[in-house]
């Protein structure tokens, strides 16, 4: 597969990184090991950033043992870590392809910014958490709603630090898949506690994570 | 997510209410999109309208709306014709989508999409949403992958869901309900994956915790299909769907709740004609879709100038 992006994709990306502030690394982690697409991730990565001098690859070709991927927190491939003006939660697993490149645009902007955009009252609620949240959403590429749950999950994680935001492309990881039965996408599974499926407004989202955490 | 297409309002349905609604505020220099669905509004199934003020001479539903839709344009509305299939309404920009997934944004939203076919109402199709049965095959398809499914429906959603899915599945079931308007050979011209079920009747989507089969009535004769998912793809989607999670609330009937200045729940979404189930006449319609567009109209200047309301 060649990542090859159209010109309104390119159009749209350059527009949105005229709002980049701070420098964004994206930590790519990749395996030589039966990772179906570690190169197209790695490729996509590059062709972001080379869109603006703010944003900087770090890669790192290793094992889930090795010692940056237990600092990170990495336990499948491929993988990116976007931080920015600070380290945040915000984690893609598996290829950020079709709908989803947008996700990753739009975090990296986030990322550098520092803050996002979102209700002063859920903003409330995120900030105000205390507990440790992971959050995964499954997705698969052709899904034009998904988009809307991954924002969701990475600008919480942008607003604490104790929130961890996964996007898990469902069909590269089909045991996490079959694990929390992922039939319908996006499905969203808090602290694998609370579960539910669709794009649902920030509001409710916010509510759900109270529950897994209460 | 790219590719957005951004407008001051969009008013979802092109029946005497989105019509109205978009004439009213072009009027008013607000840049506006009607998404008009592909299903007929129900004033085109109208043979006579006679109670419309101003024709004294009874005029055709279809007539009275080709005029609505020139008026409309001749304001300065923009019409595309599309289904939208979801929303997010509660979050600044509100952002649509459609069958193409082709995204809008906008500030205001008119919500004027008419009464509504239910779901299916097979028994389980509810219990099992999400647990194997979908109503979004560029969604969920891929999560299939060289399964069986069954896929019911009708119309152009049909076919198009048949084309999705057969690229990615293994065997696909196609059962049509009524009003079975595509032709046998259009589907199974489709793709050898698909076996047509001729005369069937869903009857019951099997399984406890997710899909494990369908039942169906073959010319009265019950059948078991054997399939992992259920796919459904009528031609229109009902309100309550689309507005499912949106925080735009909808009585038990799905009817979307108004205010006396056509205001949902949620802020900046308005409703007007028979999706509210008021009035249910051409003139109610046009009325209250009037009434909505020039509160979304002086909601979208109020925001452009940063005054909340
Ligand atoms: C046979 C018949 C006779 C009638 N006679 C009269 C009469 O004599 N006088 C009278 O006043 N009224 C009459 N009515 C009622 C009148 O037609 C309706 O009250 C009126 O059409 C309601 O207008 P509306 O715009 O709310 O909905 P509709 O006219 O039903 O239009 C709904 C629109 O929404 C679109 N839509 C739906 N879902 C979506 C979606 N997801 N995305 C995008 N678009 C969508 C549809 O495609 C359609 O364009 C009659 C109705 C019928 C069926």
């Amino acid at each position: 597969m060649v990542v090859e992006l159209p010109p309104d994709v390119r159009r749209y990306i350059k527009d949105k990184f005229s709002k980049l502030v701070n420098p964004v690394t994206l930590h790519v982690f990749t395996t030589k090991n039966h990772c179906l697409y570690c190169n197209e991730t790695l490729e996509i990565a590059k062709i972001i950033a080379e869109f603006s001098h703010l944003i900087k690859i770090e890669e790192c070709e290793c094992t889930t043992d090795s010692q940056t991927a237990k600092r990170f927190n990495i336990d499948k491939h491929p993988a990116i870590v976007v931080h920015g003006k600070e380290e945040y939660g915000i984690r893609f697993f598996g290829i950020p392809s079709g709908y989803e490149l947008g996700s990753l645009v739009e975090a990296i902007v986030d990322a550098s910014r520092g803050d996002t955009e979102i209700p002063p009252d859920v903003k409330e609620i995120v900030k105000s958490i205390g507990k440790k949240v992971h959050i995964q959403v499954f997705v698969t590429p052709t899904c034009p709603y998904c988009p809307i749950a991954v924002r969701t999950a990475h600008k919480f994680a942008i607003l604490n630090r104790n929130i961890l935001g996964d996007m898990i492309e469902a069909i590269e990881f089909p045991d996490l898949s079959q694990k929390y039965m992922v039939m319908a996408v996006p499905k969203i599974v808090i602290n694998d506690k609370v579960m539910f499926e669709g794009a649902v407004p920030e509001m409710f989202f916010a509510q759900k994570i109270l529950e897994a955490i209460e | 997510m790219f590719g957005f297409e951004k407008h001051q309002l969009i008013v979802v349905g092109g029946g005497p209410a989105g019509l109205t609604a978009g004439m009213y505020a072009a009027s008013m220099k607000i840049d506006t999109l009607i998404i008009e669905g592909t299903s007929k509004p129900r004033l085109a199934l109208a043979e006579v309208i006679n109670n419309y003020p101003g024709f004294v001479e009874p005029i055709s539903g279809v007539q009275l709306l080709s005029r609505m839709r020139e008026q409309a344009l001749k304001m300065g509305a923009k019409i595309v014709k599309s289904d939208v299939i979801s929303t997010q309404l509660s979050s600044h920009p509100k952002m649509l989508t459609t069958r193409e997934n082709k995204i809008y944004s906008a500030d205001a939203v008119v919500i004027a999409t008419g009464l509504q076919q239910q779901s299916l109402r097979i028994k389980n199709e509810q219990k099992l949403t999400g647990r194997g049965v979908s109503y979004c095959a560029v969604c969920d398809g891929p999560l299939f992958a060289g399964k069986t499914v069954a896929l019911i429906g009708s119309g152009e959603a049909l076919i198009e869901e048949a084309e999705r899915l057969s690229g990615i599945v293994g065997k696909i079931y196609v059962i049509q309900v009524p009003p079975e308007t595509v032709e046998n050979k259009r589907i199974t011209g489709i793709s050898e994956k698909i076996e047509l079920v001729e005369k069937a009747r869903p009857i019951e989507i099997l399984g406890e915790e997710y899909v494990t089969g369908l039942k169906i009535s073959v010319s009265g004769r019950e059948e078991l299909l054997d399939v992992s998912a259920v796919f459904i793809a009528t031609e229109k989607i009902p309100t309550a769907k689309l507005l499912e999670n949106s925080g735009v609330r909808t009585d038990p009937r799905g009817c979307i709740i108004v205010d006396k200045d056509q205001k949902t729940s949620v802020e900046g979404v308005y409703a007007a004609g028979d999706c509210t189930c008021r009035g249910l006449q051409v003139v109610t319609a046009a009325g209250d879709a009037a009434v909505a567009a020039i509160n979304a109209s002086v909601y979208i200047r109020r925001k452009l100038k940063g005054v909340s309301r």
